[in-house]
């Protein structure tokens, strides 16, 4: 099977404005199929408007999206027979109880009566009967999260699309979400969900990209993502050096005491045969966290480009 | 697309039922009344005692009728007919397609495979049948109304159900412009506010070109225009006009609601 033949999602310099507002500016992105994805950026970036081009809710002015090959503007009816979709924001029409809900997503797929698959992710996400008796509008806003989650995997779909899944999930909820996705990645199925949750697209993405002001900054896997970045490490001497460090690739960003605490962006090696020549008490050296990639990108001293990001 | 058409009428059950309800006791007892006054010669002689400017305002409203059938008829331009029917077309309508972008519940629902128009095609059918219970509930009003009071035999049910079809041009014309709104718009109370001022102005339309020379010309702009029960019961001249007219709009302005909003952007 061809590179094109396997990618599950494709977006091509998708350009979108609303009025005054340049939301998208040239957008490219590629999901594999069997690929769990994740779409970060903070509020504003572009991260709904993506999606929203993606399942057929708004037409890129310029540029074009696909998913399983097929254009998402003008064959997004054909998308949607194979896609589920959690939106961003989760509401219901009122006089709904959770079952009739269910069963009205259901009956406008030409699916009629309880599904299997829904039945399990029923109890998988904790529903119980009794809940899906009561009407939706008493729902908590965990209850309808995990409604809409079963709406949008009760028909098994190849591609599944979700803004901020996690939103109002408890840690267990959460879990059992990603094994969820986990296993429908396992079946073949693509999943490409945004959040604001940098743990859980660290915890179950293999690849994510990164969006800042209608631009991909960064696409890759969270470990190519931290190549080439700056991780800190903290070492306690029991005899600091007299003479300073002076290691490639190491800047020292401070110095209290005998506790120095160092930005390693070089050979790790290196650096550690260099300390090994001083007398050290103790050491840390923490992995870089998504949020410190992130906080790399957008917060302070951020606004840097991947190269072929 | 049934279950569409279904969901949407079932949820707005209770306002069909309280309108069409309402609607035909008023019809009962519009009877009632005819027979409570005393018929059309004790009509006659209090009209007459009227002051003149104040008669001259009736007969631009519709004038009076020479019959029950011609007396209920003329009934059903009540301004109460006009806004409860109006009321349950321009809920239906904001909830088309406004009210569920506004409020996000068209994301999960749209990402069904249905083509947008489709699904609004069907919340445009459920409208229609909606305003034909409201249409008949009036119409069989009049006649139990006339059955109860032993006048039924004064009656032209034929001529009747025509004057409801005439109201329920309006009821489909007003919904064309609503839901054309409505398919163009993300706030459903924005659609509503809109819709009821664009109705407003041309029942005033109507009115003062009825009652005011100068503005004469302007009257054939409003549906309200094409709305005279009275005249159906009475010579009939103009019903394919006037029904061709609010039908026409009514078409129009479905066609168009489907052709927006299967092309539009669903943001809020």
């Amino acid at each position: 099977m061809s590179e094109a033949g396997r990618q599950a999602i494709g977006v091509s310099g998708v350009h979108k404005r609303f009025g005054n507002v340049e939301a998208l500016r040239g957008v490219d992105l590629s999901v594999g199929q069997g690929e769990i994805f994740g779409f970060l950026g903070p509020n504003g970036a572009g991260k709904t408007t993506t999606i929203r081009v993606l399942t057929g809710f708004i037409r890129a002015d310029l540029g074009g999206a696909r998913v399983m090959g097929m254009d998402a503007w003008s064959e997004t009816v054909a998308i949607k027979a194979r896609l589920g979709f959690l939106p961003d924001v989760v509401a219901f029409a009122s006089g709904f109880t959770g079952q009739d809900f269910l069963n009205y997503v259901a009956s406008l797929r030409g699916l009629r009566g309880r599904l299997g698959r829904q039945a399990e992710l029923l109890e998988r996400l904790e529903l119980s009967e009794a809940a899906l008796r009561r009407k939706v509008k008493g729902y908590s806003s965990g209850m309808a999260k995990k409604l809409a989650l079963v709406q949008a995997m009760q028909h098994d779909p190849d591609v599944l699309i979700m803004d901020e899944p996690t939103e109002a999930l408890d840690p267990l909820m959460r879990q059992e979400l990603f094994a969820i996705i986990r296993e429908a990645r396992d079946r073949g199925g693509t999943v490409f969900m945004s959040s604001h949750v940098l743990s859980d697209v660290e915890e179950v993405c293999e690849r994510v990209a990164l969006i800042r002001e209608g631009r991909i900054v960064g696409t890759g896997s969270v470990e190519a993502l931290r190549e080439g970045k700056a991780r800190t490490m903290e070492v306690e001497f029991r005899q600091p050096p007299t003479g300073g460090l002076s290691i490639p690739g190491v800047e020292v960003l401070s110095q209290e005491g005998t506790k120095w605490e160092l930005a390693v962006s070089g050979d790790t090696n290196e650096v550690l045969r260099e300390l090994a020549k001083h007398d050290v008490a103790d050491m840390t050296y923490e992995r870089l966290s998504l949020e410190d990639l992130f906080m790399g990108f957008y917060g302070e001293g951020g606004g840097r480009e991947l190269a072929g990001g | 697309m049934v279950s569409v058409f279904a969901h949407t009428l079932r949820s707005h059950r209770t306002g069909l039922f309280a309108v069409s309800v309402g609607l035909f006791l008023m019809s009962l007892i519009i009877v009632y009344t005819f027979d409570a006054f005393g018929g059309l010669e004790a009509f006659a002689d209090l009209f007459e005692s009227l002051p003149a400017p104040m008669t001259a305002m009736f007969r631009a409203q519709g004038g009076f009728g020479t019959s029950l059938t011609s007396y209920i008829a003329l009934d059903y331009r009540h301004p109460v007919y006009i806004i409860a029917g109006l009321a349950f077309v321009l809920s239906v309508s904001s909830g088309a397609a406004a009210r569920e972008i506004e409020r996000g519940t068209a994301l999960m629902l749209l990402a069904s495979p249905i083509a947008r128009w489709r699904y609004l095609a069907a919340k445009i059918g459920a409208l229609v049948v909606g305003a034909v219970v409201i249409v008949t509930m009036s119409w069989l009003g009049s006649l139990t109304g006339a059955l109860l009071t032993g006048l039924s035999g004064e009656v032209e049910a034929g001529t009747l159900l025509l004057a409801q079809v005439n109201e329920l041009g309006v009821l489909v014309a007003s919904g064309g412009i609503a839901v054309l709104l409505s398919a163009m718009n993300s706030d459903g109370g924005r659609t509503v506010s809109i819709a009821a001022g664009i109705l407003t102005v041309m029942y005033f339309l109507d009115f003062v070109g009825a009652i005011w020379g100068p503005a004469e010309p302007l009257a054939p702009l409003s549906l309200f225009y094409y709305f005279d029960p009275l005249a159906v019961a009475t010579d009939g001249s103009a019903f394919l006009r006037d029904v061709a007219v609010l039908f026409g709009v009514g078409l129009v302005g479905f066609v168009a609601a489907l052709v927006v909003f299967q092309r539009r952007d669903i943001t809020r």
